[in-house]
């Protein structure tokens, strides 16, 4: 129980971080304007009229959040954002998604999504060994019927489907 | 005599090698890529080409059709030409394949696709709007050289082929329009019956409809010759009885856009000669020659040869020009 | 007002025959499936059975065709309810109030609200198209690129100013909607915007893979990160009871149906397209209906507000479409190809030309909502079992339909990679509490609403008066911009009241 609310990480900290990344985008956009022309031609605005000002006014929204989390310390920016137990979940659940897309470069989606369903459900869920089973063959089968014979819209293909011979 | 014979021996050497090339077959499904979006005169290009491929079964592997229209078509050029060698991706396009590199940052060359075949030419006219002042395009040139850059001229896209006709008219009589660029031809169409702008450079497939309606009326097209005559599209007029604007003092002798498609760069002879053929097929048949006639193109077939000089010769023009109106990307 | 009535007879003669039925019924079917899966979508679907109609006659094609975008229609806001992840662009705002209910264990109710809401748009809007077919598209003639632009203003006004949280997190919101609306081919000047050198983005940040990222992957990890306890599923009543007494709820609703009905209606026909019309008509439900102040907890009329306008302006929209040539959303280009390959030429003389095409098309889009609803509401308990499943099996299934979804639409590695991305975004925004939808509704008008404005300033010679030159674009730029100032004044008089 008292892993389960132990703090991992304060609001306040969170709130700070993410106003200052996207601060950071706003200044990224800003550098991307800066490109092409960003004043008022004869023609009305140029290319990077818009980017330019959209690029300041996210830069500038970012800063005024930065200082209300800062200066005022107000009742939205204290308390916990997550807790050690939160963030193992969370943690948990993003780890294996990564890795899934990792894989599906390499070994295409019908592979990677067989195998992250047989890791998801059988190992994290704990489902008996049938049903582990039958969700992470028929998943993938029934997928691969619809997308590449009824909507012919091919997804990703890996080695496996190629030494198939299917393309 | 032994001339003839050592021509015979040569050509029958050289038998066994076509047969190879026109031997080869795609093994698995072809996707043909659409650098366009759904809807659009490419579109409607590609899907005609696979409807009559299926329907004279001129290949034995089934069409993936994929729209990859993003950037002015760059995403589907991007994606065929990263697939280096690859025998069964195809993409569809127009003439920018050659001429979006010259005047944005995408990631090919022209020279790093294979040409294929261009199978048709689309037309190019002078529009303009209902009620409009002004009854032939020498008429309009003479408006227009009076109020210089308040014509108001719409078209597709920016720096693409209807601005770069807009340019040319300017540059050949002597006048200085306004160009409104718009998402679509369709979109200038709209603008042009609703009397926003005062004319556009429409295709004949993407005015037709208004042109019905008395909601918009060619002044000439930009062809060496008059369209060849049809049935009437309104009570009094046809596709011939359009002047070329050559005839109307605008001196340019002709403006066309290509409809073309490409393989991506290194793939075998066979290959080529292969999808070069069936193309050539297509565009002998009924349905084919329908297509033409229904979207008001000229039908005329380039081999990959053919096809890649004209690319050439159309890039360097294309750069010249945009040289002078200082597009080019550096 | 009338005159349409024989046309439109002739036109239920034309379409209602035995094959025709079947075509409804097989298109509305595929359409739902379609809908189901995200990514794939309406224009994808009606895209892949386009090649089968070539050889049809054009009636029966274009029966086909929109069955399937009505049935797709009603298929995205299937996902939108069960699992935040919506099917469509359109179907955005349905997840506000539809997965919240959901949760609560009342996603039969909600399923079936939303498929009646959708049938009465849907329905509405038809009538209309046949009262106002001749007066429409004169109308829709007088937008020019300065209408366009105040339309746009005035759906931006509309959700944006009437919406709560923090005002400056709502800026940054729809900054970053914005931004990544700009990346990719400007239209005005041709130029490639913000790309940084990366090939990968000249083709633009599609707006299904935003959406997938910060509605269905960033709610799993919210889902996640709860106890274990809140991961056991909501059972949610599956009798077909249940579906008949939230249908005979939906007059309750009245003033929402016809309010959202309205907005469709305009959105459809000047056309802002039915995703905008989604979010305007949600952003004012909120602002003036009693229930407003519950929108987004799971309040049906939430959910009403979204449905009906979707579908009204989707088949509003079928009217400039047809005479003007001039599609309203991605599924309408889609099916404007078909029309010239088919050999019909949309344009204003098409009603005179073909009366039995347009009139029959019009008869089936009676008839095939009428399907719509029927199969729709016969799929609810399906659909609603399928919270029973245990969340430990759903949720990693979900996962896959996201990215799936994200490959499809582009069939591009790196989209799954953006997913992912946009995924780990959104569940900062959500968590911290910026409003995720203005960055949508950014995506979605952002780069249109940049465009209408350079061009009403390349007509107008730089002019910003321009806006103001005729009584049409001047009256709604006004409104619009009373939207923006309206929560400035609201805030000024209470504080006025409150000194007193």
């Amino acid at each position: 129980m008292e892993q389960e609310t132990r703090p991992f990480v304060s609001r306040f900290s969170v709130e700070a971080a993410f106003a200052l990344f996207t601060a950071l985008f706003g200044a990224v956009i800003i550098y991307g304007a800066l490109e092409f022309n960003v004043g008022w031609g004869d023609i009305g605005p140029e290319a990077g009229y818009f980017p330019f000002r959209v690029g300041i006014l996210i830069t500038l929204a970012s800063l005024v959040n930065l200082a209300c989390v800062v200066f005022r310390h107000s009742a939205p920016a204290a308390g916990v954002f997550l807790t050690q137990e939160q963030m193992r979940r969370v943690v948990a659940f993003a780890i294996p998604v990564v890795v899934l897309v990792g894989v599906t470069a390499v070994l295409g989606l019908y592979v990677a999504m067989a195998l992250y369903l047989l890791f998801m459900v059988g190992l994290v869920g704990r489902h008996r060994i049938r049903v582990t089973i039958a969700v992470a063959i028929s998943t993938p089968v029934i997928l691969f019927v619809l997308f590449e014979y009824v909507f012919l819209t091919p997804l990703l293909k890996g080695p496996l489907e190629r030494w198939l011979g299917w393309y | 005599m032994r001339k003839i014979i050592a021509v015979l021996i040569f050509a029958a050497m050289l038998l066994p090698i076509a047969a190879i090339a026109a031997d080869w077959q795609p093994a698995r499904p072809v996707e043909f890529v659409v650098a366009s979006g759904a809807g659009g005169g490419t579109d409607i290009f590609a899907r005609t080409v696979q409807s009559i491929v299926l329907k004279h079964k001129l290949m034995a592997q089934p069409i993936v059709v994929l729209n990859k229209g993003g950037g002015s078509g760059a995403e589907g050029f991007v994606y065929v030409k990263s697939a280096t060698a690859d025998p069964h991706k195809l993409v569809f396009g127009t003439n920018n394949e050659w001429m979006l590199p010259l005047v944005a940052k995408v990631g090919w060359k022209y020279d790093e696709l294979t040409p294929v075949a261009a199978m048709a030419f689309d037309e190019f006219l002078l529009w303009t709007r209902p009620n409009a002042p002004w009854k032939s395009a020498s008429e309009y040139v003479a408006d227009a050289k009076k109020r210089p850059g308040d014509m108001r001229m719409g078209g597709s896209q920016s720096k693409d082929t209807d601005e770069v006709l807009t340019r040319m008219i300017e540059k050949a009589s002597g006048i200085k329009v306004m160009y409104v660029p718009f998402k679509s031809g369709g979109e200038a169409a709209v603008q042009l019956a609703g009397g926003h702008i005062d004319s556009n450079t429409n295709n004949p497939a993407e005015n037709i409809g208004q042109w019905k309606g008395g909601q918009g009326t060619p002044l000439c097209v930009f062809s060496k010759t008059r369209l060849p005559a049809g049935p009437k599209v309104t009570a009094t007029m046809g596709w011939s009885d359009i002047p070329t604007c050559k005839e109307q003092g605008i001196p340019i002798e002709e403006y066309k856009m290509p409809r073309d498609v490409f393989l991506p760069g290194g793939v075998a002879e066979g290959v080529l000669a292969f999808y070069a053929q069936m193309f050539k097929k297509v565009s002998e048949t009924p349905e084919w020659a329908e297509y033409i006639a229904k979207t008001s193109q000229s039908s005329q077939y380039m081999a990959p040869a053919d096809l890649k000089a004209f690319i050439k010769a159309d890039e360097e023009r294309g750069r010249k020009l945009f040289e002078e109106q200082g597009w080019l990307v550096k | 007002m009338f005159e349409n009535l024989p046309l439109l007879m002739n036109g239920f003669a034309i379409a209602v025959s035995p094959y025709n039925i079947m075509l409804m019924i097989v298109g509305v079917f595929l359409g739902i499936l379609v809908g189901v899966l995200p990514g794939l979508g309406a224009p994808n679907g009606v895209t892949l059975l386009m090649p089968l109609t070539f050889g049809m006659n054009p009636v029966s094609a274009i029966i086909l065709l929109t069955s399937m975008y009505w049935g797709a229609l009603y298929g995205g806001s299937t996902t939108s309810i069960l699992f935040n992840i919506p099917g469509e662009p359109s179907s955005v705002a349905t997840t506000f109030d539809g997965y919240p209910m959901a949760k609560a264990g009342r996603a039969t109710e909600a399923l079936t609200t939303a498929f009646m809401s959708s049938g009465f748009g849907a329905l509405f809007g038809v009538v209309m198209v046949t009262i106002l077919s001749s007066w429409a598209t004169g109308f829709a003639l007088k937008f020019s690129p300065v209408e366009y632009f105040s339309v746009f203003m005035l759906a931006f006004g509309s959700f944006v100013a009437f919406g709560g949280g923090s005002p400056i997190k709502t800026v940054v919101s729809l900054g970053l909607g914005l931004a990544w609306a700009g990346i990719g081919m400007d239209t005005v000047s041709g130029s490639m915007r913000l790309t940084y050198g990366f090939t990968e983005l000249s083709r633009g940040i599609n707006l299904l893979v935003v959406v997938i990222g910060l509605y269905g992957i960033a709610e799993l990890c919210q889902t996640m990160q709860e106890s274990v306890g809140s991961m056991e599923p909501v059972a949610s009543k599956l009798s077909p009871r249940e579906v008949f007494r939230a249908a005979l709820a939906m007059p309750r609703y009245w003033i929402a149906l016809l309010r959202s009905a309205c907005i469709g209606l305009w959105m459809g026909i000047t056309p802002g397209g039915p995703t905008a019309a989604t979010f305007m008509s949600y952003g004012v439900g909120r602002r003036f209906s009693k229930a407003g102040a519950r929108f987004g907890t799971g309040h049906p009329e939430g959910l009403v507000s979204s449905e009906v306008a979707d579908q009204a302006a989707g088949s509003a929209a079928m009217l400039p479409m047809l005479a003007l040539g001039l599609p309203s959303s991605a599924t309408a280009a889609v099916l404007l190809g078909g029309l010239m390959i088919w050999g019909v030429t949309p344009g204003p003389t098409l009603f005179a030309e073909r009366p039995d095409f347009v009139w029959g098309l019009i008869a089936s889009m009676y008839v095939s909502n009428l399907v719509c609803v029927i199969m729709a509401l016969t799929t609810v308990p399906l659909f609603a079992a399928v919270l029973r499943v245990p969340f430990s099996i759903t949720g990693p299934l979900i996962v896959i339909v996201c990215l799936v979804g994200a490959w499809t639409v582009g069939s591009n590695m790196t989209d799954i990679w953006m997913v992912l991305a946009f995924g780990a975004i959104g569940y900062f925004m959500s968590r911290l509490h910026y409003p995720v939808a203005p960055l949508v509704l950014a995506m979605v008008l952002g780069d249109r609403t940049e465009d209408a404005f350079r061009q009403s300033m390349i007509l107008a010679k730089g002019s910003i008066w321009v806006f103001w030159s005729n009584p049409l674009a001047g009256t709604i730029i006004t409104v619009a911009l009373l939207c923006f100032a309206l929560p400035g004044f609201t805030a000024l008089w209470r504080l006025a009241s409150r000194r007193r």
